[in-house]
């Protein structure tokens, strides 16, 4: 399967946080999900391979081709959606589209066009009267209009109602058809990457926990719900992240054999959600202590 | 490259429609300073651009967007150097339409000729003082070279009135041969191409500066 995206043993440390030595490929053809709480290091991961932070170490490759070296023909070929607006306020949704598109060799009048017409975006409206909704359309419309084959995105269905999500989220669907095209799709709304991600990478404290396909990674998990007495039996280090209360625990468990281990003492065991994952992992430390 | 340099323009409509009460109050502000008008006006209108073109790029967060697309850093900043000299031509314009409607009303402002000697020191001006500031710009961001701009300003603006004060001068060929006198057995032409030589060099060191700084920026 070819990576349309790879990155090796990146590391990149700041006063407070450190991005450890991580590592993760992109196939082609597919959305991948990058989950992790805030702060995990989703926007730094994702500001480095843009080249907006400078790595202290490790490789970037998207297309095959170096990220800093081939900086602007890797550009040409990727759409950005990032999580916070960054037009100028002032301008129209025309004129600044305008000043982008003439920095795109394959910009495609028509399909702006076309996108805007059914995002229901008005040209002539200055950026700062649109609603945030409207204002991560305009985005999408810009990433989706010059033919690029790698669409990076910051948390972009954050602050938006459901309404715009599924929409964002379907139109998201629609490209992945092309198999020649990738979504890298950052969020710490899972149930967004539940309806339409075929990867998902987790990143927690900087280090990447695991890059599955999402079938697998739900396939092979249990959330284990049962009395507390069970934890005082060996089964209890097979869990990760417990979630303790008068009633009973919650824990999360990759281990198919204690599961039914747990199953056949009392516990009921069902199938998590991607949040369900994502929260037992990050409350391990918690939950084990 | 133009099309940066015309977003550069773009961002700031608002700005360019104060463009003219601006030359307007500034001229009648200089009217005693005589040729030093014209030239304190362009900086003065310069600077102003400058500092709000700044402002909406750190506002909008535009390092970010402008980095995220198909252009070098190099052209960043390239397109910055170029617009300065654009905002002094609208600077020049304004002043000629302001000029315009001043001579066709009955108020009296005296207004400072443009001529040549004036245009290359204003230009010398404009140039030399941002290519003061842009490196501090591109090193440490809009909010944090504010007050390097603010002073740079003031020493540019002041510091040129204060000398124009000093040579007393009233006609634009009496301030040229005054600086010329200055420098003994040059003629005009000699003077120019040292002027703008010397300023092109400054600039374009300051615009290598520039780049080096802005390519090692984290956003």
């Amino acid at each position: 399967m070819e990576n349309i995206l790879e990155v090796r043993n990146l590391n990149k440390t700041f006063p407070d946080f450190t991005l450890n030595n991580i590592s993760f490929a992109l196939p082609k053809g597919f959305i991948t999900g990058f989950i992790g709480p805030n702060g995990s290091g989703k926007t730094t991961t994702i500001k480095l391979i843009m080249n907006l932070l400078k790595k202290d170490s490790g490789e970037i490759t998207v297309f095959g081709l170096d990220h800093i070296r081939h900086e602007k023909e890797i550009k040409n070929r990727i759409g950005f959606v990032y999580d916070e607006n960054h037009f100028y306020e002032e301008l129209t949704v025309e004129e600044m589209k305008r000043i982008i598109a003439s920095r795109y060799i394959k910009w495609d009048e028509k399909q702006f066009k076309s996108y805007i017409k059914e995002f229901g975006l008005p040209l002539n409206r200055k950026i700062k009267e649109l609603s945030r909704g409207m204002k991560v359309k305009f985005s999408l419309a810009i990433a989706l209009s010059h033919h690029a084959d790698l669409l990076i995105m910051d948390e972009p269905t954050s602050g938006l109602d459901p309404v715009v999500r599924s929409e964002i989220l379907d139109i998201l669907y629609n490209v992945i058809q092309d198999e020649n095209k990738g979504v890298f799709f950052s969020t710490h709304i899972t149930s967004d990457l539940d309806r339409i991600a075929d990867y998902i990478i987790m990143i927690y404290q900087g280090e990447i926990l695991f890059n599955k396909s999402k079938d697998e990674l739900v396939e092979e998990h249990s959330i284990i719900k049962g009395p507390l007495c069970l934890l005082d039996t060996n089964l209890r280090s097979s869990l990760i992240g417990i979630r303790k209360s008068k009633y009973g625990f919650e824990a999360l468990t990759k281990d198919r054999e204690a599961a039914n281990a747990f199953v056949k003492a009392g516990a009921v065991a069902e199938k998590p959600v991607l949040e369900d994952i994502m929260l037992f992992y990050t409350r391990k430390e918690n939950g084990n202590a | 490259m133009l099309n940066l340099i015309l977003k550069d323009i773009l961002i700031q409509k608002k700005t360019l429609g104060f463009v003219g009460l601006y030359i307007l109050i500034l001229s009648i502000a200089f009217q005693s300073i005589g040729a030093g008008a014209f030239i304190g006006i362009i900086i003065a209108v310069t600077y102003q651009l400058v500092v709000t073109a700044g402002s909406h790029e750190d506002k909008a967060g535009a390092d970010i967007i402008m980095n995220s697309l198909p252009l070098s850093r190099r052209e960043i900043v390239i397109s910055k150097y170029l617009s300065v000299i654009a905002y002094g031509l609208l600077a020049v314009l304004g002043y000629m339409a302001f000029s315009l409607v001043i001579n066709l009303i009955p108020i009296s402002v005296k207004i400072s000729p443009i001529t040549p000697e004036n245009m290359a020191l204003a230009f010398t001006g404009i140039m030399v003082m941002n290519s003061i500031y842009y490196p501090v710009y591109f090193k440490a961001g809009y909010v944090k070279s504010r007050i390097i701009s603010f002073i740079l300003y003031f020493v540019f603006f002041f510091g040129l009135m204060a000398l124009f004060g000093v040579m007393n001068i009233n006609g634009t060929g009496a301030m040229l041969n005054t600086v010329t006198g200055l420098l003994s057995g040059m003629n005009k032409v000699q003077f120019f191409l040292i002027l703008t030589g010397g300023t092109l060099i400054f600039t374009l060191g300051s615009c290598i500066l520039s780049i080096k700084f802005y390519n090692g920026r984290e956003f």
